[in-house]
């Protein structure tokens, strides 16, 4: 057929994978024509006269391929390729060993000590392509492989740090103002764990905070953990409900759990302790999604709120109820929330560090305050593993309420009648002066409360005919009075209302908003919550 | 058998690619370091030196196989041989009939090299 090439199979030679290859012999002509030959197959050859030369060489530059005359006057073959091997960074490299027929020993000696194969001499051309196309073959997947599982690793390593990245590492500390502490802790087993805590406020005085556990543990969890704190945290309105009031765990906890059951075909689901408290009052309330109850610390009294009924964990069935447990921190108390990592941390011997450990390391930590309970926990843990693999993540989170040093204490009760005002007033004044409060303090505060019972008892009910209680708690901290006003009447919080425009005359302006705005401009904090159907509105004044 | 097989001359010039000034470039080169070769062979002896006397042997053997010289080789491969156990007696002869056939080699290849 004119005009066609036919190229005998014999002639097409296999195109040989381009290397950098160190030849390594002390007799020159079988350097010459060893060069030769792999350049012409493509190669990059470089020679060395010896063993020396040859490490010399190799520490200065990057090969693929070493070449290795066995005897030579400077080093043996096997002792260049005991250094080669022995050293971290060219152990990689593979090693053929050329060798006269007579030389098997030597040659499997250094087969054993880790070279790749062997050549004879006369070195054949198609033992020389082949072994030398193999070993370059292996090394670049080798190689591809390596560095596969290096960028797997710093990928992974990467997802571990924005994983940590998404809980706070920033842990408050007790103040006059806000007399709590917080503080947590998390150790991933794997590159990627779905161990998770936050603690965040919502309004001045309410603090949340939570532990959960995504089930299995790996990249995926990582996500869904991700997921979970990302929807905890961006949608702070779920925490109001409709009419303006703080919402309590176990609602939060619903929400929570249609959305983690949408888009999860994998079923993977979430233990959660999610509970809020009222860094001014200790009072607490707790919602559980299938996790481990969470642990009281108190001066020589640890036990665990096993009260705090358990939910089905988020993410497996949208008509999942769940509870709040109401509680209290006392000064000085702590809530110690954890993950099973903990309890489930296996010593090289597979034994678990258990319960009863943890409650051990807890009673001997529960005179300590701040970051030293959890520091303490680490230790014995770490003490319990030793040198086995962690294989869950741990995690945990102390908050611990310090509480006030109350001077005085008192309740007044009155009805919706505007005549019980000033009765009310006149007992808190005689004690402040008791008390020593001072007289532009006090005068302030006798405005506030009759500003405040008057605004109950005019806006509040609407049925004037019948009498309600009305409950004042007047506390005197150090440095702090606070004022409790509770009522059963209509929910209002006074706190959301708009500020009256106090530019416009008396006659343009709206009614209502005007007392409010006073009294608030009287006190130097305040918060509301509506809860067991009563209006709760906290002002604090500093002395 | 013959001192030099040129056979092996011509394969080792297709071995390097063909080029026949690198070819004489190889043989000029395989000619001196055999003569350093054969020196420490005879240094070796003052000496008693086994180690220096095998290597020379082992380096003459591999290198004079590649040239077709199969005499030269196979005497350096029995000297080798023979050193495995020590400083053998037949090192001084063994040298001698070395010297002497590395000398027909020589001569052989400066006449292929001016054909």
């Amino acid at each position: 057929m004119s005009g066609t090439t036919i190229i005998k199979a014999e002639n097409v030679e296999r195109k040989s994978l381009p290397g950098r290859i160190l030849v390594v012999d002390d007799v020159a002509s079988n350097r010459f024509i060893l060069q030769r030959r792999l350049s012409r197959l493509g190669h990059s050859v470089q020679c060395a006269e010896g063993g020396h030369q040859a490490l010399e060489m190799l520490s200065m530059a990057d090969y693929d391929l070493v070449l290795l005359d066995m005897l030579m006057p400077d080093m043996h073959g096997d002792e260049v390729l005991s250094c080669i091997k022995s050293d971290v960074l060219l152990k990689h490299i593979p090693v053929i060993v050329i060798s006269a027929l007579d030389e098997m020993k030597s040659v499997i000696k250094c087969i054993e000590a880790g070279a790749e194969d062997y050549l004879s001499k006369p070195v054949d051309t198609t033992l020389l392509k082949a072994r030398i196309n193999s070993v370059l073959e292996k090394k670049k997947l080798r190689d591809e492989t390596a560095a596969l599982v290096r960028r797997l690793e710093s990928e992974l390593e990467d997802a571990k740090r924005a994983q940590l990245n998404m809980v706070p590492h920033d842990f408050p500390d007790a103040t006059l103002l806000q007399p709590i502490s917080v503080r947590g802790y998390m150790r991933p087993a794997r590159e990627v764990g779905g161990d998770f805590y936050d603690f965040f406020y919502t309004g001045e005085n309410n603090l949340w905070f939570l532990v959960g556990d995504v089930s299995d543990k790996g990249v995926a969890s990582g996500m869904f953990m991700a997921r979970t704190v990302a929807l905890i945290r961006s949608i702070p309105s779920q925490y109001y409900n409709f009419s303006g009031q703080l919402m309590m765990p176990h609602e939060v906890l619903c929400r929570l759990n249609i959305e983690l059951c949408e888009f999860n075909p994998e079923m993977t689901f979430v233990t959660l302790i999610l509970a809020r408290i009222n860094t001014q009052t200790g009072k607490m309330h707790i919602g559980n999604a299938g996790h481990a109850a969470p642990y009281s610390l108190f001066p020589s009294s640890v036990t665990q709120l096993v009260d705090t009924k358990r939910g089905r964990p988020l993410g497996i069935r949208t008509d999942t109820s769940y509870q709040t447990h109401d509680g209290e921190l006392k000064a000085g108390q702590s809530l110690f929330l954890y993950t099973d990592g903990i309890t489930d941390a296996l010593d090289i011997n597979e034994q678990a560090f258990g319960e009863d450990k943890m409650k051990a390391c807890l009673n001997e930590s529960s005179e300590l305050t701040s970051a030293l309970p959890i520091e303490n926990m680490k230790k014995a843990i770490s003490e319990h593993v030793g040198n086995a693999v962690q294989f869950d993540d741990i995690t945990m989170l102390l908050v611990t309420w310090d509480g006030y040093d109350e001077k005085f204490v008192n309740n007044f009760t009155l009805t919706n009648s505007i005549g019980e005002i000033t009765k009310i007033s006149d007992q808190m004044s005689n004690l402040y002066q008791v008390n020593n409060i001072a007289e532009g303090v006090a005068s302030d505060l006798r405005l506030v409360v009759e500003e405040v019972l008057n605004n109950i008892i005019e806006h509040g009910f609407d049925d004037d005919a019948i009498s309600h209680p009305i409950s004042v708690k007047l506390v005197h901290r150090d440095k702090i009075v606070c004022l409790e006003f509770k009522d059963g009447g209509t929910p209002f919080n006074p706190l959301l209302q708009d500020k009256p425009d106090l530019n416009v005359s008396l006659d343009d302006r709206g009614i209502g908003g005007l007392g409010i705005h006073f009294f608030l401009s009287l006190v130097d904090e305040s918060s509301y919550e509506y809860s067991d159907s009563q209006n709760c509105l906290t002002l604090r004044k500093y002395l | 058998m013959t001192i030099l097989d040129t056979n092996s001359i011509d394969q080792l010039r297709e071995l390097i690619g063909g080029d026949e000034a690198e070819l004489i470039e190889l043989i000029e080169l395989f000619q001196v370091e055999s003569g350093v070769m054969l020196n420490d062979m005879k240094l070796s002896c003052q000496t008693q030196d086994v180690d220096l006397l095998r290597r020379s042997a082992h380096s003459l053997k591999s290198s004079s196989q590649d040239f077709g010289a199969i005499q030269l080789s196979e005497l350096n491969a029995t000297l080798e041989s023979n050193c495995r156990n020590g400083w053998p007696d037949s090192a001084e002869q063994l040298i001698m009939q070395i010297t002497k056939n590395f000398e027909l080699v020589d001569e052989s290849l400066t006449s292929y090299l001016s054909r």
